[in-house]
């Protein structure tokens, strides 16, 4: 049978990245084909020239077995559409509006948009969305938006569909219906391209899985030939690594570091983001908050610091009340944070890392000096830090810009770790980095949880969350659902269950 | 490991030749203009000539291109400042003629109680903190309400300018009978030479500020990542709100050193166009204490070179205004940068 | 006095048409996206040209599309400037206004041959129109009589211009391109060129925006466009690049500016009147914001009541 797609030899360079080195990749009509791989491994890169929005420097892509050359719009019209990872829609826009963005049609440059109406409205009923054509996209849940954007594929007549993580924002038992929606295209003949890195979903849906590496196409297995095993070998590249665990036994402290009750945040729309959230922390504790990204998960650490003031409630740090100072006290009191973006929030790449390293504290004796800069004990102390968390990659005049991910967080952690904090929050904070940066940051964590720092670790990665964590709570719609204490006998099943909003009164504990 | 220095030489690079870049805009933009000239009949060499020798030609030529590019300077450092933790102070104008009309206010009424010294530094300080409130006002509404502080600065400028029209014709601020809007003659005057000094004092304060002391780390800090300074516990809006008041009473020195070291008096609309002038510089000086010095330095002479061309017939004087124009296109392109990307991309692919 | 009302009325309209027609022409880079603060060069540009060329081809009309061109092309280097050379948009309308003031300044002693201001013999103005249906309607269309064309044009461009944005493929286009690039990108839709026909249709209504400014007086003088094109972006940020607003907004100016000329008649100073119509600038500019803002204020406040309250209240109730 000849492939509906094939792409021959893609090479795709960014300014010193080489994202895809010669890679090939073949699509059949009616197959559900995933792409898994680490992060930066070049999946979506590769799919971004498929979709037509990269041109790849080198290779050729067949369609129906015809070269061609094309861009985004040339990309529609061959029946290719692609549902991003951060979703590509115009917020201010109503789901109808979006829905036909990309394929409108039109009497003489008017839009005929009853038409369109009729079958939005459809589709819509299909999807087992409950909202009407005209509604905000604004308005609608993180959920309901990722059906907005398979509509969009579907009325557009994909005939190819790439779905890039499409499940990173979805509860499993929302998974669990994209996945019935995926059935159902493929029997309608739609070929579908599946981007993620969680395994077990990737076995359970595929027909063909191809593995990436560092830019290359390290391997192809076709259904009923592999297990999970199988593909995560693939996608390390040797045998098996060991992600770090928490087995530790110490004890941890009876004082509360960190006590937070009852905090409500009302965002500018005055809805709840955070509802009636309360914990307690203690020295020597890590701490695990899950749930689907967006449940108020980041605006709980915003509230922590005091980056934001809490609507509601109280917040107690070391038996002192912390709930309206500002985020200088905060951290001066002892709180450290790896935020969980570090480009936009952790770093500021256009300065040096001397700079990086020393703000907020530029005032210790250490570094001022009746209000000048002491630039050289300010440059012995970078290196120091350099030295002990192994930063690697610094260029001689300090500069940050062009380091990797891994470097990056460990330039954060070093400032957060090396200013002592008494509470220490990690929000995602071994996202995008590799296996090995991946458990460096877990050492580190665990080192300083024997150190009797308490540590908040807030990731979306429940995996992380059962190995690293002594007791996890699950934030939902910025309300907690369940605790759970016994983390050796929870399941990531009974955790999904509470990720999806079910209290854990109707689950069990440890179920 | 050998990649990785590689990519660092070849940043080097691109930031060694960038440092050029200016010298290229200037030179494109006298080409293009050139051009111009000679479509319209005229002579470009000639009349580069002429500029030249209006800029530089005599002592007093020299003084004059100084002392157009002393308010130039000054007002591209305020400028500068602001830009640097995200504040676009196209306002600069609006502050100089609201701290105009201050000191022209203190003259009226303090002129003849108090001795000059004293009549003056009440001047200076009274000029400053005016100057500074109007600046201060976009940037506070800015971070407070989302204010857009470009449509506020310009808006304040027209309205500040109108209102010292109003004035300078109404009441006892302007001289009474004059044909055009004017106020009072000043008592305190400055030579120029002083000037030139105090003026070189607040750049080499302002460089030693920004590189050495604990108040120019935060001012980085916030422009170059503002989100992450406000993280790690800097105040970025009292820093923001200091560096826009600072901004402002830089510029009110200016509007003061200007209206009582030169013009001895305030006219309607003396300071037109000087805010835009001002913001060439420091762009074309990619905001680089040195680099704006050049850039001042250059519209300075082309301000002073238009007079020289005046005299000679060789092309109207106007020419100096599309240079100028020119310069601030070209400037801020990195030409260099853009044709090495392109000669290395041909590179790769062949 | 209901001679004067109709004047004044007229009077207002005439003035408005400026500030509609260039921020019409704003419009359709403001919408796209692309931050352009340049139209006050590009009024001018248009006055310049419109003058010249009805001197060269000896036709009023011929100045106006001459006008319109030449803008246009002035725009399209804005365009390239800004989309291909990827310069900060603001950096560049700025480098343009300095442009414009000297090209013309220069061109006007280049090759016109004149000082300051440059004179139309008087059979090439662009006259008004006389209107015979609108003189029978009492007040509202005897005011509106006897405007020039590119009046008419400019209050026809309003209605126009709604429907492209609202019911055409291109309008639509534009409106996302100016909301979410990326949205519009990743669909397929192609964002240069929306934003270089954008310019380019904004670069001519400035030219007429231009026409209008000189042809209508017959004659060019130095800096005649006076800020009008700052006001008009103004407007534009008031209007969030809206027509019918922009229409209201201009309208808004526009009666002042008639209001300060009729009232200065009546002993009133002229000069404090002008301050007016800015003073309402600030207020509509910073109002909405304000009230926004004290309106999440207010909402917080009542939602903290609705869900807080109940729930901290429940145990010392019971």
């Amino acid at each position: 049978m000849r492939p509906l797609v094939e792409m021959k030899g893609i090479t795709k360079e960014f300014t010193s990245v080489v994202a895809n080195d010669g890679v090939d990749f073949e699509l059949f009509s009616g197959e559900v084909h995933s792409l898994v791989g680490e992060n930066g491994a070049g999946k979506t890169t590769l799919m971004r020239i498929l979709y037509g929005q990269y041109e790849p420097d080198e290779g050729e892509i067949l369609i129906d077995g015809n070269e061609v050359r094309y861009n985004i719009h040339g990309a529609i019209k061959h029946g290719i559409a692609m549902v991003h990872q951060n979703f590509m829609q115009v917020e201010e826009l109503s789901i109808l509006e979006n829905v036909i963005l990309a394929n409108m049609d039109t009497r003489a440059g008017f839009i005929l948009r009853k038409k369109a109406e009729t079958r939005v409205n459809e589709l819509l009923v299909r999807f087992g969305v409950n909202a009407k054509p005209e509604t905000i996209v604004a308005h609608l849940s993180v959920g309901e938006r990722q059906w907005i954007e398979i509509i969009k594929a579907v009325y557009v007549g994909a005939r190819i569909l790439i779905l890039d993580e499409p499940t990173a924002v979805l509860t499993p038992q929302e998974t669990d219906k994209l996945f019935a929606i995926i059935a159902e295209l493929k029997k309608d003949g739609t070929s579908i391209v599946f981007i993620s890195h969680k395994l077990r979903e990737v076995v359970a849906i595929s027909d063909r899985v191809s593995v990436m590496r560092k830019g290359k196409m390290t391997g192809t297995f076709d259904s009923g030939n592999f297990t999970e095993t199988d593909i995560a070998c693939a996608m390390i590249g040797k045998q098996k690594v060991q992600l770090i665990q928490n087995n530790s036994d110490f004890s941890i402290g009876e004082e509360a570091v960190c006590e937070a009750s009852g905090l409500w945040y009302f965002d500018d729309e005055a809805l709840p983001v955070v509802r009636d959230f309360s914990f307690s922390i203690h020295k020597g504790e890590i701490l695990g908050i899950g749930g689907v990204e967006g449940n108020g998960q980041s605006e709980l650490v915003d509230l922590l610091f005091g980056m934001k003031k809490p609507s509601g409630g109280s917040i107690r740090f070391m038996g002192t009340d912390i709930t309206d100072a500002s985020i200088s006290e905060c951290r001066n009191a002892g709180i450290g944070i790896i935020p969980d973006d570090r480009i936009r929030v952790g770093l500021s790449i256009p300065s040096t890392l001397d700079e990086n390293l020393i703000c907020g504290i530029e005032e210790n004796g250490k570094f001022n000096h009746n209000g000048l800069l002491r630039l050289n004990s300010i440059r012995e102390y970078a290196n120091e830090l350099v030295d002990t968390f192994d930063i690697r990659g610094v260029a001689e005049d300090h500069q940050i810009a062009g380091m990797s991910g891994g470097n990056l967080q460990k330039i954060i952690l070093a400032r957060e770790i090396s200013r002592g904090p008494k509470l220490l929050i990690a929000a995602q904070p071994t996202r995008g980095l590799d296996i090995g940066a991946i458990n460096f940051v877990r050492e580190q964590l665990l080192h300083q949880k024997e150190m009797g720092t308490a540590i908040l670790l807030i990731t979306a990665d429940l995996e992380e969350l059962l190995s690293l964590s002594d007791r996890i709570l699950i934030m939902y719609e910025g309300g907690c659902t369940g605790e759970v204490s016994d983390v050796a006998s929870a399941t990531e099943g009974s955790l999904g269950l509470l990720m999806g909003g079910i209290k854990i009164s109707e689950v069990g504990q440890g179920a | 490991m050998n990649q990785m220095i590689e990519k660092v030489r070849h940043i080097r690079r691109i930031q060694y030749l960038n440092s050029f870049n200016p010298i290229f805009a200037v030179l494109i933009a006298f080409l293009v203009s050139g051009l111009m000239v000679l479509l319209s009949g005229g002579s470009p060499i000639e009349a580069y000539i002429a500029i030249a020798r209006g800029a530089f030609g005599s002592m007093s030529s020299i003084m004059s291109t100084i002392r157009f590019t002393l308010p130039l300077l000054l007002l591209a450092i305020a400028f500068t400042m602001c830009n640097k933790c995200g504040y676009f102070n196209i306002g600069q104008e609006g502050q100089m003629y609201a701290s105009a009309l201050t000191i022209t206010w203190v003259q009226i009424s303090f002129g003849n109680s108090l001795p000059v010294p004293i009549l003056f530094l009440l001047m200076l300080v009274c000029g400053a903190v005016v100057g500074g409130l109007v600046s201060l006002l976009p940037a506070y509404l800015k971070l407070k309400f989302g204010v857009n502080e470009i449509v506020m600065g310009i808006l304040l400028n027209y309205t500040i300018l109108r209102l010292s029209d109003f004035l300078l014709q109404n009441t006892a601020l302007g001289k009474p009978h004059a044909n055009t809007s004017m106020s009072v003659f000043y008592i305190p005057s400055i030579p120029t030479p002083v000037l030139a000094v105090i003026a070189c004092l607040i750049v080499i304060v302002y460089a030693f500020i920004e590189k050495k002391t604990i108040p120019g780390y935060r001012l980085r800090m916030v422009g170059s990542n503002p989100i992450f300074a406000q993280f790690s516990g800097l105040n970025k809006t009292k820093i923001v709100l200091v560096v826009a008041m600072l901004s402002g009473v830089l510029a009110s020195l200016t509007s003061t050193g200007e209206l009582v070291g030169i013009y001895k008096c305030f006219y309607y609309n003396y300071a037109d166009g000087l805010g835009f002038s001002a913001m060439t510089a420091a762009l074309i000086g990619k905001q680089s204490v040195v680099g704006m010095l050049f850039g001042a330095l250059l519209l300075g002479a082309l301000q002073s070179g238009a007079i020289g061309l005046s005299v000679s017939a060789s092309a109207s004087p106007e020419i100096v205004i599309l240079v100028r124009g020119f310069v601030m296109l070209f400037g801020t392109i990195s030409v260099l940068q853009y044709f090495m990307h392109e000669r290395r991309k041909t590179k790769e692919i062949s | 006095m209901q001679e004067t009302i109709i004047n004044t009325v007229h009077l207002a309209l005439r003035l408005t048409i400026p500030f509609l027609l260039i921020s019409l022409g704003g419009l359709f880079c403001l919408k796209t996206g692309v931050f352009n603060l340049a139209l006050d060069g590009f009024a001018l540009f248009g006055c310049f040209t419109s003058v010249a060329g009805t001197y060269y081809t000896g036709s009023v009309l011929g100045g106006v599309l001459f006008a319109g061109i030449t803008t246009s092309l002035l725009a399209l280097i804005f365009a390239v400037f800004v989309l291909e050379l990827k310069v900060d948009a603001i950096v560049c309308s700025l480098a343009m206004i300095l442009i414009c003031t000297g090209i013309t300044r220069y061109l006007l002693s280049a090759v016109l041959k004149s000082n300051g201001r440059f004179v139309l013999e008087s059979s090439l103005a662009l006259k008004p129109i006389d209107i015979p249906f609108l003189e029978n309607i009492p007040i509202v269309g005897q005011a509106l009589n006897n405007l020039t064309p590119l009046a008419y044009i400019a209050f026809l461009l309003v209605p126009v211009i709604h429907i492209i944005l609202y019911k055409t493929k291109f309008g639509f286009q534009m409106r996302v391109v100016g909301l979410n690039e990326q949205a519009a990108e990743a669909t397929g839709v192609n964002i240069k060129r929306v934003r270089y026909i954008g310019l380019i249709i904004g670069g001519f209504i400035c030219g007429l925006a231009g026409a209008q400014l000189a042809l209508s007086i017959n004659m060019f003088n130095v800096g005649m466009s006076d800020g009008r094109g700052f006001t008009a972006f103004v407007i534009l940020v008031m209007a969030d690049s809206r027509p019918v607003p922009a229409l209201l907004a201009s309208l808004m100016f526009g009666g002042s500016e008639a209001a300060i000329l009729k009232l200065s008649g009546y002993g009133i100073n002229a000069q404090i009147l002008a301050i007016i119509p800015y003073l309402l600038a600030f207020a509509v500019a910073i109002l909405p914001l304000a009230s926004k803002h004290m309106a999440i204020q207010i909402k917080r406040h009542f939602a903290a009541r609705t869900y807080i309250a109940p729930i901290e209240k429940l145990p010392g109730d019971e």
